[in-house]
């Protein structure tokens, strides 16, 4: 009974009520406890039927019947059989409760039974986690800051440093032999290579420089799979040649941004001209064309600092107005008259850099043309130089044709052969060409269908490997969401590690059951032996009445000649009569016995219910009632 | 500036030449320089031994893009050498930067107001931001910009951010 009521007082726990330690047994329970495990757990079960009811028994009697009626209405529809009302809650007896709550706990629904229907995943838990710190530190009294520093507690303000990292340097790995290690990088390593923790200083922190340089090797490696697996992989490349192809197109298309802000910064400064000072915009216009088709990334270095120039120019020109050139100056005229001067004078110097600029750009164009006139001379020459060669294959053909004219005849009798001696040569040449060509088409037909047969091959392995890469990534998905669930499941296992264990419960009922095989036997054997009894008991009751038959028949003819036989039958009957009196007797002890155990197991079970106290206990009530209507009829008539 | 750089690295003593480098090369690749010892001091004066380090992060950064130097010191060759994808990932963060501010680091607090100077009980999380921008160059422009946000804000923030990383994304 102690272990039932130990499961029915932590089924109780689970669903919210708030039992005492030291609460062991059903025995112990009041009945508002009463009240408010059964309410809690009506609530757990069906939360409509549960919420109508208040968890707490009202002050007043007439209001606590009626609870305690709607509590066994309550119970009633759920299904319970057995016999429960008012009193079942109010002046309850430990079985009844017991049964009850056996019942109710029975129907608890599992959820609430194990905790294990929370979101699964790591994201869950750690936001769990977070919510259950913030709520500790929320709940935490405030304290003032110069008490702080004397508790180890969140407001310490220390603990909220920033996150600072610096990048660090680490030597590769010595064992491993697919790397090539120079001996200048061993040295390095060797001799000047600090510690990481002395590679800190000052602002960053160790711990967290480590962090960000293992997020950083992490989310490269990630980066480079998945580019690598959507892209690298059909391309048909090797990963280096990937790596070269895709190098090559950043640079393009850096370039390609470069040339584009060069020109569209040149547009800038055009559009600026009139509102800046002039001299300077053409210094940098210089820079611009200068830079703009050789080196496009200083150009473009170029240009930043020509806006930032443009940032600062106007306060640089306040900067220099009023900033006096000459100290020994005193009167305000020379001042002015000076400052005439050199304003004359710095225009002039102005007009003549313009005018030294614009020739600049004159002779630049000039020089740009010639340079245009040179190479376009130098073509002129080299075409006419081909030409000349071509004319003179002519005319050393025409005076080989010119020198033969003399001697027609012989000369075309001579050419006649050389033809046919050609044909015949061509001929031959051609059969042996034909000899030749044969076997060499077979060999290509035999390499193309070779290279289509790789192909071939080919595509059926990168498919395979394609296939397999997903495979492996879906598998290192699922092992990380398996191990994800193990260690949620194992965080689980720890935490209801220390309620009643399962294993232990089970070995119990094992016992119990074992224990009644064992009592069910011994009934059995019982209930043979009592069979035996009876059956003896039933063949001696037989062999009595049939031996006194014998013994009366015989008796009785003697009894009408003897005086003395009539006696002994007499004796005989009377002997007969009183022996089965006796048994009668006997069996009436033993049902009086039963009967009486009856009674006394009727009485034990009164006793439990504790009936007087029970009884004391409903007087009072029923008095409290009586006090309630005859203030409420008082009220009445009062009102 | 060559041989400049080569009589003021050949004035250290021999074994401080290689220290001075890595020191230099700590520096170009993000981490604190070499702290000024005794002994340096004592061979030198303050401003020549700044003019040496200046020099020799120069003369690194120039050797890491690959500017073949002519009469480079067997000692810069050295630290070149042993630590070139280091000095090259240095000298490349460096080029990255190459707009006028940028964002070098931000540091975030979550806080939450219990009350205000109007409401007594106002319960509201608060973000604020921190936000380091720094100028070009190694001593430039320097400032922290300090945002205080609203669930509403962040909100706001992070999307106008997520929207700006996607255009980035493209780009690429």
């Amino acid at each position: 009974m102690e272990e039932l009521d130990g499961i029915i007082i932590h089924s109780l726990r689970q669903c919210g009520v708030d039992i005492a330690d030291e609460v062991n047994s059903l025995r112990e329970f009041t009945a508002e406890l009463t009240v408010e495990g059964v309410v809690r757990c009506l609530r757990s079960i069906d939360p409509a039927l549960g919420n109508a009811i208040a968890t707490t028994l009202p002050p007043g009697m007439s209001a606590r019947f009626r609870a305690g009626t709607r509590l066994a209405q309550a119970c009633q529809d759920l299904g319970y059989t057995r016999e429960v009302g008012y009193h079942t809650f109010l002046y309850g007896s430990e079985v009844e409760t017991r049964n009850l709550l056996m019942f109710l706990v029975e129907r608890l629904p599992r959820e609430t039974m194990d905790s294990g229907s929370r979101p699964a995943g790591k994201l869950a838990v750690l936001q769990a986690s977070i919510a259950a710190r913030i709520r500790e530190e929320l709940s935490a009294p405030w304290v003032p800051p110069f008490c702080r520093p004397l508790l180890n507690s969140w407001q310490r303000p220390g603990l909220a440093c920033p996150f600072r990292t610096v990048p660090l340097s680490v030597p590769g790995d010595i064992t491993d032999p697919m790397v090539h290690i120079t001996p200048e990088e061993r040295r390095y390593w060797e001799g000047h290579l600090k510690l990481a923790a002395f590679q800190v200083t000052g602002v960053g922190s160790l711990i967290m420089s480590i962090l960000q340089r293992n997020a950083n090797e992490v989310a490269t490696a990630a980066a480079w799979e998945t580019e690598w697996s959507t892209q690298g992989l059909p391309s048909h490349l090797s990963a280096d040649e990937f790596r070269e192809r895709k190098k090559e197109g950043l640079q393009k298309r850096v370039f390609e941004q470069m040339r584009l802000a060069v020109s569209k910064a040149n547009q800038m400064t055009a559009q600026q001209q009139t509102l800046v000072n002039e001299d300077l915009q053409q210094i940098l216009q210089s820079f611009g064309t200068e830079s703009g088709s050789e080196e496009l990334l200083k150009g473009s270095r170029f240009t930043h600092t020509e806006k930032l120039v443009f940032q600062k120019e106007p306060d640089k020109q306040e900067r220099q107005l009023p900033r006096p050139s000459e100290p020994v100056i005193t009167s305000k005229e020379e001042q002015q008259a000076a400052e005439k001067l050199r304003e004359e004078e710095v225009a002039e110097l102005r007009q003549k850099l313009d005018e030294l600029t614009m020739k600049a750009e004159s002779l630049k164009e000039d020089s740009k043309c010639l340079q245009a006139g040179i190479a376009q001379v130098s073509q002129e020459f080299g075409e006419s130089e081909e030409q000349l060669t071509e004319q003179r294959e002519v005319a050393r053909v025409r005076q080989r044709t010119l020198s033969l004219l003399p001697d027609a005849g012989n000369s075309i009798a001579k050419l006649h052969a050389m033809v046919e001696g050609s044909v015949q040569r061509i001929a031959n040449l051609s059969g042996q060409w034909e000899g030749h060509r044969a076997p060499l088409l077979q060999k290509i037909r035999e390499l193309r269908q070779l290279q289509l047969n790789q192909e071939e091959k080919l595509a059926w392995k990168m498919t395979h490997l394609r296939e397999v890469r997903d495979k492996r990534r879906r598998i290192a998905v699922e092992v990380q969401a398996k191990e994800e669930l193990q260690r949620q499941l194992i965080s689980e296992y720890d935490e209801t590690a220390q309620d009643v264990s399962r294993s232990a419960y089970t070995q119990r009922i094992l016992e119990i059951v074992g224990n009644i095989k064992k009592q069910k036997e011994e009934i059995g054997k019982i209930l043979s032996d009592t069979r035996d009894v009876q059956k003896e008991i039933n063949g001696l009751s037989g062999k009595l009445e049939r031996t006194f038959a014998v013994a009366e028949d015989l008796i009785f003819k003697d009894a009408k000649t003897d005086e003395t036989a009539r006696k002994v039958y007499k004796h005989l009957a009377a002997l007969h009569e009183n022996c089965g009196q006796l048994i009668d007797t006997i069996e009436d002890t033993g049902a009086v016995m039963r009967e009486i155990r009856d009674l006394e197991e009727q009485m034990e079970a009164e006793r439990g219910r504790e009936a007087v106290t029970n009884l004391e206990k409903i007087a009072g009530d029923f008095r409290a009632i009586r006090q309630e209507n005859s203030l409420l009829t008082s009220q009445l008539k009062d009102s | 500036m060559q041989t400049e750089f080569l009589s003021a690295l050949n004035r250290l003593p021999a074994e401080e030449r290689l220290q001075l480098l890595h020191g230099a090369a700590d520096e170009l690749c993000g981490r604190d320089g070499p702290r000024l010892c005794r002994q340096i001091v004592a061979t030198q004066s303050l401003h020549e031994w700044q003019d040496t380090f200046r020099m020799s992060r120069d003369a690194l950064a120039q050797a890491a893009q690959g500017v073949e130097s002519t009469s480079g010191s067997s000692e810069l060759m050295e630290c070149v050498a042993g630590r070139r994808a280091e000095l090259k990932a240095g000298v490349l963060h460096a080029t990255h930067n190459i707009s006028d501010v940028r964002l070098s680091d931000f540091n975030w607090v979550l806080k939450l107001a219990l009350s205000s100077d109007r409401l007594a009980r106002l319960q509201t999380p608060l973000l604020s931001l921190g936000l380091n921008v720094e100028g070009p160059g190694v001593d430039g422009y320097h400032e922290q910009i300090s945002l205080e946000m609203g669930r509403a804000e962040l909100q706001s923030l992070v999307s106008t951010l997520e929207q700006a990383s996607k255009v980035v994304q493209q780009t690429k």
